[in-house]
């Protein structure tokens, strides 16, 4: 691991992802009018392929549905709402009132518009916050939706990261949908060494 | 006598920011990491006020709104957490909570609020 990160500043920077994943999911409860679990958020830096045992460990050969929000600006990176597709359909049907059967491909349309919705007001809670926090501008692009297996997850997350990759991550539940995600923030290495240097100039 | 105070949060951070604040208006203070701690210094000492984050590990702060409402505590609580859902809030104010600042909390804030549920 060549970046050295105190304890001091690695809690700094899990609080205010912490903050930022706190704004996102008051979000997603007054969309879906039921309570969001929250966990502790974590700071991975790793490689890509690291990350591959323990996606593939943690969602197996599960389907999974997410949307990304590419950013740039004082940060650069990606942060992305990930489902596997049983809680997408659960959450789409509980949002849109329609009820979804997993597979069915005419259904694809409202579950993605649905999913990207949701995913775009979320990720822009939590990513708005670091914009608060640091007082500076992040631009945002259209948030896309997209699909894969837990083996091109990393792949799907990665794509600012370079090798080397600094890797937020946080579960969550809606535990009256029976709905669970993760939501992950990657920050392209000089944003990183950015965030870094803010909390250990305000110290 | 100075009053003193319980601070749980997990975050070094955010503990090291309540100090800092509540040293200024010249109140004592102990730090906690976790409701299991938080819960066993109340248990040990008395405090006038316990300021209490929600996401903590192994007991959170909700948990730990409980257990002081089953001991009909009366030490007041004010809740700063991140997780600012407004069932969050209501549940806090239910389980007896005096006040709520959502994170990140201002200095300002802190200390209107202390001095109010202190007065
Ligand atoms: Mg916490």
């Amino acid at each position: 691991m060549s970046k050295h990160i105190s304890e001091l500043e690695l809690d700094a920077i899990t609080e205010i992802i912490n903050i930022g994943v706190g704004k996102g999911a008051a979000m997603l409860n007054d969309i879906t009018e039921y309570p969001i679990e929250l966990s502790i958020p974590e700071i991975l830096v790793s490689q890509i392929s690291d990350l591959q045992g323990h996606f593939l460990r943690k969602f197996n050969d599960k389907r999974l549905c997410g949307v990304k929000l590419k950013f740039t600006g004082i940060f650069t990176g990606s942060a992305d709402i990930v489902f596997d597709a049983r809680s997408a359909n659960g959450l789409v049907s509980a949002v849109s009132g329609q009820d979804l059967v997993e597979d069915e491909e005419d259904l694809d349309g409202i579950k993605a518009s649905t999913l990207s919705e949701i995913g775009n007001i979320v990720l822009n809670g939590i990513m708005g916050t670091f914009g608060n926090i640091f007082t500076k501008e992040i631009s945002f692009m259209i948030p896309s939706y997209f699909e894969c297996d837990a083996n091109a997850l990393p792949e799907q997350l990665s794509q600012y990261g370079g090798d080397m990759l600094i890797t937020c991550k946080t579960h969550f539940k809606i535990r009256k949908l029976a709905v669970s995600g993760d939501i992950f923030i990657v920050f392209a290495d000089e944003s990183f060494d950015f965030l870094l240097n803010f909390v250990r100039s305000s110290d | 006598m100075a009053k003193k105070i319980l601070i749980a949060d997990d975050s070094m951070f955010q503990r090291k920011f309540y100090a800092d604040v509540v040293e200024s208006m010249s109140y004592h203070y102990e730090l906690v990491k976790n409701g299991r701690e938080a819960l066993e210094a109340l248990d040990a000492g008395l405090y006038d006020l316990l300021i209490l984050d929600l996401l903590m590990p192994e007991v959170d702060g909700i948990e730990v709104l409980k257990s002081l409402r089953d001991k009909q505590s009366s030490v007041p609580i004010l809740v700063i957490s991140a997780n600012i859902q407004e069932s969050i809030k209501n549940q806090c104010n239910e389980l007896g909570a005096a006040g709520f600042i959502n994170k990140p909390a201002k200095k300002d804030k802190v200390i209107e609020q202390i001095q109010a549920i202190l007065r």
